[in-house]
């Protein structure tokens, strides 16, 4: 494999690739790397009364001082498991388990990551009450829409920070200041703002996986920044994690989470770096924006500026996606065509974007690892593709069914 | 592009005969109920048999390749036998289908049927 301009592996047939598929997972950073190959001498077990035992320890405790360093908790609020998905997963049957008996009422929203909405439905089918609060055009949550649907046996508020398909943030401080408010504990999905933003809930769970800001798969935590939450182990054996996670550790991953938080926070500090952010998130609207019949479903402002969803009148997403793929270049779409059988993006859907514009979308994310360069040839090739599909595209309306 | 098969992957990045013929023969559309792929054919026939082809076609990406493939296959051909292609032919013909891309093999057969019964002097 050679390499190409910005350093990525040349396609098949030595096309340069582009990757803008962050949201799905990120490079590991070559210092995540290194650190987690010279951890790996060390293999003791962290439970065993021995030196090696201690020398793992203390990798941990090392790693856990670095990600409550980038979530603003200490770092006996971390617990450790493998990702974003687990984290949710914990919190929602937590939930579930602890008031088993007196059942409730579980509130979340309309565009939330499956790891959550599917373990809310798990919920309904065990008989818990849930309320799914719709979105605006954006994608935002409407905090007074919380204030009035939460109850007096309302259990759990579980909203993401940001979207993983839109970038969309939500308002999670005021959210979870109104379900605190409320004697209510607030979950906080933040897979996809935990290394890019602060995440600004002071009382609450939040759940993050290193992979997507440039460490390890795998790896993850849960930040309990609520003493009340109503966790329960779900895994049974040790007393791992505080009790709650039972299992040897996931050392190596552990610390490659441990380095991603610590070079995260770095560039969260940083303010040519984060100047830098911005500018390649306008970068990349202002590139995609130029493509004929690019219509931008992520709004400025209010999106994390890496991440840019945009439909493409006249064509599907997905086959834009799979001509840029066979180009060299990475990207995503929430609208997928499985066995024939459309499976249209929840998210875009519940923005209320007619069927044929969530069908055309596409997401674009960067990352702080992007270049001007590589912006510059995904919009040349996006609207390569994009032209060639609308000149096959029958979309003649007035004369197809 | 491992999810697709070379044939089909150079069918819908780098697709021949698009468009319509502007006083075609005969012409065919096919949609999939379900998801919505579109596959439109025009030709124009002489002496008997297919001597032009045109698509165009809306859909995923195994939709464009295999309409593609399909206009420079039915060139040469008799309407008639346009209608001994089945789906199995057709999944040959592109370099193989996976069970969820197999719908375009059907979709395929459908547009090139439709295609034959609107051929002038076609026996069904």
């Amino acid at each position: 494999m050679t390499a190409g301009a910005a350093g990525q592996p040349a396609a098949p047939g030595g096309r340069r690739r582009l990757y803008f598929d962050n949201n799905a997972t990120t490079a590991l950073l070559p210092a995540v790397r290194d650190g987690m190959f010279e951890a790996s001498a060390i293999f003791g077990n962290p439970s065993s009364a021995h030196l090696y035992g201690e020398e793992a320890t203390e990798l941990i405790e090392a790693a856990r001082r670095a990600v409550a360093s980038l979530l603003g908790c200490s770092p006996g609020q971390v617990v450790f498991n493998s990702g974003g998905s687990e984290g949710a997963s914990s919190v929602i049957f937590g939930t579930g388990l602890t008031h088993r008996a007196d059942g409730g009422h579980v509130i979340t929203s309309a565009v939330e990551h499956p790891a959550v909405l599917r373990s809310c439905e798990f919920l309904a089918a065990l008989g818990f009450a849930v309320t799914v609060l719709p979105v605006d055009g954006s994608g935002r949550v409407d905090p007074a829409a919380l204030r009035r649907v939460l109850r007096r046996d309302t259990r759990l508020v579980s909203v993401m920070h940001a979207n993983n398909e839109t970038g969309t943030v939500q308002p999670v401080g005021e959210l979870a200041r109104i379900a605190g408010e409320a004697g209510v504990t607030f979950h906080c999905d933040a897979v996809q703002t935990a290394g890019k933003i602060p995440i600004p809930v002071e009382r609450g769970l939040i759940t993050i996986s290193a992979h997507k800001f440039h460490g390890p798969k795998g790896a993850g935590a849960m930040v309990v920044k609520d003493a009340s939450a109503p966790l329960q182990k779900l895994v049974f054996g040790g007393e791992q994690e505080h009790g709650l996670r039972s299992g040897t550790e996931n050392v190596l991953g552990i610390v490659g989470l441990g380095l991603a938080a610590d070079a995260a926070r770095q560039r969260i500090g940083d303010a040519a770096e984060q100047a830098r952010r911005r500018e390649i998130g306008e970068l990349l609207r202002a590139g995609l924006a130029s493509v004929p019949g690019a219509v931008l479903n992520s709004l400025a402002g209010g999106c994390l500026p890496e991440t840019v969803n945009v439909s493409f009148r006249e064509v599907r997403g997905d086959t834009v996606v799979d001509v840029l793929s066979a180009w060299g270049v990475a990207a995503s779409t929430g609208s997928a065509c499985h066995s024939g059988q459309p499976d249209p993006s929840h998210v875009l859907t519940a923005m209320g974007l007619s069927p044929e514009r969530v069908r055309g979308a596409v997401r674009f994310s960067a990352s702080f690892l992007t270049t001007r360069d590589e912006i510059g040839h995904l919009a040349a090739l996006t609207d390569r593709a994009v032209r060639r599909l609308r000149a096959t595209a029958p979309m003649l309306r007035a004369e197809w069914p | 592009v491992t999810r697709f098969s070379s044939e089909i992957a150079e069918g819908f990045t780098n697709p021949r005969n698009v468009g319509e013929l502007a006083s075609p023969d005969a012409s065919a559309l096919a949609v999939d109920p379900v998801c919505g792929d579109q596959i439109r054919l025009t030709v124009r026939i002489e002496g008997g048999r297919i001597a032009d082809a045109r698509f165009r076609a809306y859909g995923c990406a195994v939709a464009l390749g295999t309409a593609s493939i399909l206009t420079g296959w039915i060139i040469g051909m008799t309407p008639a036998a346009l209608l001994g292609i089945d789906a199995e032919a057709v999944t040959h013909r592109v370099g193989g289908l996976s069970p969820a891309q197999s719908h375009c093999a059907n979709l395929a057969v459908e547009v090139l049927r439709t295609l034959a019964a609107d051929c002038p002097g076609c026996t069904r």
